[in-house]
């Protein structure tokens, strides 16, 4: 049977106290008060479910050395292009080839389970991306209890460190909330009709068929990812005849939930703690409801990665509670005449340049091995023409040169930080630094390249990226 | 090294109007303004000229494109004219131009225009620009303080400088351009505020705060140029003739930028111009007697005094604290009031230093008149530390050389 191979894991650095939205809020809803614990993720401005599912296939083939994934699946509910491939981009943004079947999937918060079942049933390795950035109106519960994240799972032949044994799908047109192209934002229904018509209905007979269908008894069931809240999960876990700590960590507590890509994403944290020989059943639920049922392996002990810790660490407390709703486009404010600075995209000229600019690729000169980027057809050292090879930055790490904290520039997060960076083993660009505050950059301070939105061009609908460094510090993994 | 031009051009006359928000002129009226001046000061008339050349930067919010808009506002004879852009080494450019045209012969006497509309904008600060097609897709949108911001750490991490003390030197320079500015009637800052004031200010871009950066302004300067031979026949053999005696560029190969051999704390191009330029002028930096510097941004300044051979290595911070560079030091740097004060409408400002050393090597400069400086040197510096062109030129009295 296949399994799963590696995992991977992104969470944005902004970690938001609840109880600092409650702060602002409550006066307005006073049910958010109920709501005031933990902490949830917030994606910086230029984050996006794009950005966050390449942070996290990044950690996931950074796990396996020989992974080389024939499928690329993208599963979101909140990708930003409604026709471009987001999967073909993120194809070149992680340097596979160009002959490689890619597909975005999307339309419930089963979109990432359902293309977990497809890549199982898939002959070929599939690397499995999921991330959601669903912005929520200020003052309500989803706000609360929403959180940004990326996830990806590599599935392929053979047991890997997570064997599957079997999977079950049903689908019900079971409306507990949508979020339609006019409405633009969730419409959600009420919490005990979802309960008891929706989940209590749906996902104890889908564990059970699938048990069934691997020949198992529903008690060899070791651990629960249920994407669900956790006094649901109880329930279901109570109809199962399971015990309540066979539920795997809902993550509520710091990070919320995070859409389309929370099982994934409970599941990485679930393997990064988890023995060898244990049953998990991952859920998906969402107009209907899959399950996949795997036992862990022997493999799964020598993994020493560990991205969902490692991503929970690097975190840093947002205290401006404005900025998730003015990031995820739920506030305006008076940008300025600075910000109304043309930011259409040359559709020529990236696609002349689009490896090199989505794989961060330069050319290194095999006269003087002297590494550039962009791209020179003339090396800056030794002048030797056309002698140059591909080169990649994009995984390389880098420090500060020199930078500043720009507070006049116009950009969603002052102070608009760059600076010259140079690369280990040679190369020097001029890049924007993101995910840093005023005072946290010095000469030298270390750093590693991230994949974010560089400009909205709001008038035409477009964003372009590239690739940012942040830092790479001691608890920056 | 070439033959140069020393001594081969002459300053005829000189115009500049006066630099500052000018919300009631447009480029054409400041180039009006400054070329009546210059036309009246060499003594000439339009129908003199045998070509011209005009610097503009910022061509897309002001004059547009070509130097059409000049020629046809000057009302020119249908002589050669030139449009030419090099960032804020615009109005160095135009001389470039201008003083080639006479060193060759190719014309008996030239103008360099330069000007600049900046203040049509509607907001504070240089207008947003675009870096072309293909860097607009990964470079940073970085703002021209900014850019130059980069230098301070950099250069207090290199020579382990507290900041508080670059802080400190950085407000000394901008400190002195006030003092110089407020004697200058023609600057557009002329107030003179105190070191706690400069060392208060808001950050524009850290460590710059306000009174780091220079003014933005609107401007035009004029240079009117003629081989000696003739400028002596015009003037009359008894009258002081200011020539160039070294005119030098350096333009960035992409070092800085690209290669790990730049640090990041000075401006090599700046150091190469300065070099030729001595070479060419015949002298070395311990002759220069006065010097106007492209001072953007007050660290820019602060470094340059390194790169132009002027302070040793990590120091210009101890020379600039002890007012080496001060009106009533060694060597006065800014005694206009510099970009800092005098102000910076780009296409103009490389005319600016030039209009500055003709003043006081003619001892024409009024309040703020040095005592018989012999040399004088300017710095023109256009794009960012990272890559940039340098221009460095010296001016003195046509009789200080012997050929």
């Amino acid at each position: 049977m296949p399994g799963i191979h590696a995992w991977g894991s992104y969470l944005p650095r902004l970690r938001l106290k609840r109880s600092t939205v409650a702060a602002q809020l409550a006066w307005f809803n006073r049910s958010i008060k109920g709501l005031a614990t933990g902490t949830r993720t917030v994606g910086n401005w230029d984050e996006d479910a794009v950005t966050m599912a390449v942070a996290a296939a990044q950690s996931a083939l950074n796990m396996v050395s020989e992974a080389k994934p024939g499928r690329l699946v993208f599963a979101s509910t909140t990708a930003p292009f409604l026709d471009r491939s987001h999967s073909g981009l993120m194809a070149e943004v992680l340097d596979l080839p160009a002959a490689i079947q890619t597909q975005d999937v999307s339309g419930s918060q089963r979109a990432a389970t359902s293309a977990v079942l497809a890549a199982l049933a898939s002959e070929q390795h599939t690397l499995v991306t999921a991330a959601d950035r669903r912005a929520a109106l200020p003052g309500g519960g989803a706000e609360m209890r929403y959180g940004d994240a990326g996830a990806a799972v590599l599935i392929g032949p053979g047991p890997g460190c997570a064997e599957c044994l079997a999977t079950w799908s049903a689908a019900l047109d079971f409306v507990d909330h949508y979020r339609s192209q006019d409405l633009g934002r969730d419409y959600e229904l009420e919490d005990r009709w979802v309960r008891d018509a929706g989940i209590l209905a749906t996902v104890p007979d889908a564990v059970q068929a699938a048990c069934a269908e691997a020949g198992l008894e529903v008690s060899t069931i070791d651990h629960l990812v249920l994407p669900l809240p956790a006094r649901h999960g109880r329930k279901v876990a109570s109809a199962l005849g399971l015990p309540a700590e066979s539920l795997a960590d809902t993550l509520h507590g710091e990070v919320g939930e995070t859409g389309t890509g929370h099982s994934l994403v409970m599941l990485a944290a679930l393997l990064e703690r988890c023995a060898s020989n244990q049953v998990i059943a991952l859920v998906g639920f969402g107009q209907g409801c899959d399950v996949a049922l795997f036992r862990t392996t022997a493999a799964l002990e020598s993994i020493k990665d560990s991205p969902f810790a490692d991503a929970l660490a690097n975190g840093r407390e947002l205290t401006d509670y404005l900025k998730l709703p003015y990031f995820s486009g739920q506030l305006s404010l008076d940008e300025g005449i600075r910000a109304e600075a043309d930011k259409r995209t040359a559709m020529s000229t990236y696609f002349r340049r689009h490896r090199d600019l989505n794989g961060m690729i330069g050319s290194v000169c095999t006269a003087c091995d002297t590494p550039h980027f962009p791209r020179a057809r003339v090396c800056v050292a030794c002048q030797a023409v056309d002698q140059m090879d591909d080169y990649r930055f994009a995984h390389r790490r880098a420090s500060v040169k020199s930078f500043t904290e720009d507070w006049l520039a116009a950009t969603p997060s002052p102070p608009f930080c760059y600076g010259n960076v140079a690369f280990e083993g040679g190369g020097n660009a001029f890049l924007e630094i993101t995910d840093v505050e005023a005072g946290e950059l010095s000469i030298g301070s270390p750093l590693k390249m991230a994949f974010r939105v560089k400009d909205y061009d709001r008038a035409r609908g477009f964003r372009r990226y590239f690739w940012k460094p942040v830092p790479a510090g001691d608890n920056h993994g | 090294m070439a033959e140069g031009i020393r001594d081969k051009v002459a300053i005829l006359g000189m115009g500049c109007t006066r630099f500052g928000e000018r919300w009631d002129c447009g480029y054409d009226d400041l180039l009006l303004e400054a070329f009546q001046e210059g036309l009246a000061d060499a003594g000439i008339g339009a129908d003199q000229l045998d070509a011209a050349w005009v610097g503009v930067f910022y061509d897309e919010q002001s004059q547009g494109k070509s130097a059409l808009p000049m020629s046809m506002t000057l009302r020119l004879p249908n002589i050669p004219v030139s449009r030419v852009e090099n960032l804020c080494a615009t109005g160095t450019e135009s001389l470039r131009g201008a003083a080639y045209a006479v060193a060759s012969g190719a014309a008996d006497i030239a103008v360099a225009l330069g000007v600049e509309k900046l203040k049509d904008t509607g907001f504070s600060g240089l207008p947003e620009r675009t870096y072309g097609s293909f860097e607009d897709l990964y470079l940073p949108n970085f703002t021209a303080p900014g850019a130059f911001a980069q230098l301070a750490e950099a250069y207090a991490a290199k020579h382990g400088i507290p900041m508080d003390q670059l802080k400190q030197a950085m407000a000394h320079v901008s400190w002195k351009s006030h003092q110089n500015g407020s004697l200058n009637p023609r600057a557009h800052l002329r107030s003179t505020p105190s070191m706690e004031k400069i060392l208060q200010a808001p950050i524009i871009a850290h460590p710059l705060g306000v009174f780091d950066c220079c003014g933005v302004s609107d401007g035009a300067a004029c240079a009117i140029l003629a081989r000696p031979e003739l400028a002596r026949e015009l003037l009359g053999a008894d009258q002081p003739l200011v020539t160039i005696k070294a005119l030098q560029l350096a333009g960035s190969s992409g070092v800085e930028m690209f290669h790990d051999s730049w640090d990041g704390t000075y401006t090599p191009t700046t150091r190469k111009a300065a070099q030729r330029a001595y070479q060419e002028a015949g002298i070395s930096p311990s002759d220069i007697d006065m010097l106007e510097v492209h001072d953007c941004f007050s660290v820019t300044e602060l470094v340059l005094m390194e790169d132009l051979g002027l302070s040793e290595e990590g120091q210009a911070w101890r020379d600039i604290l002890d007012g080496r560079y001060d009106r009533d030091g060694q060597v006065p740097c800014q005694v206009d009031g510099g970009l800092k004060c005098f102000g910076h409408p780009i296409g103009a400002s490389g005319l600016r230093m030039v209009f500055e050393m003709y003043l006081q090597l003619l001892g024409r400069a009024g309040e703020r008149q040095l005592e018989s400086p012999r040399y004088g040197l300017t710095h023109n510096l256009g794009g960012i530390p990272n890559r940039n062109i340098a221009a460095v030129s010296v001016l003195g009295l046509g009789d200080s050389v012997t050929p």
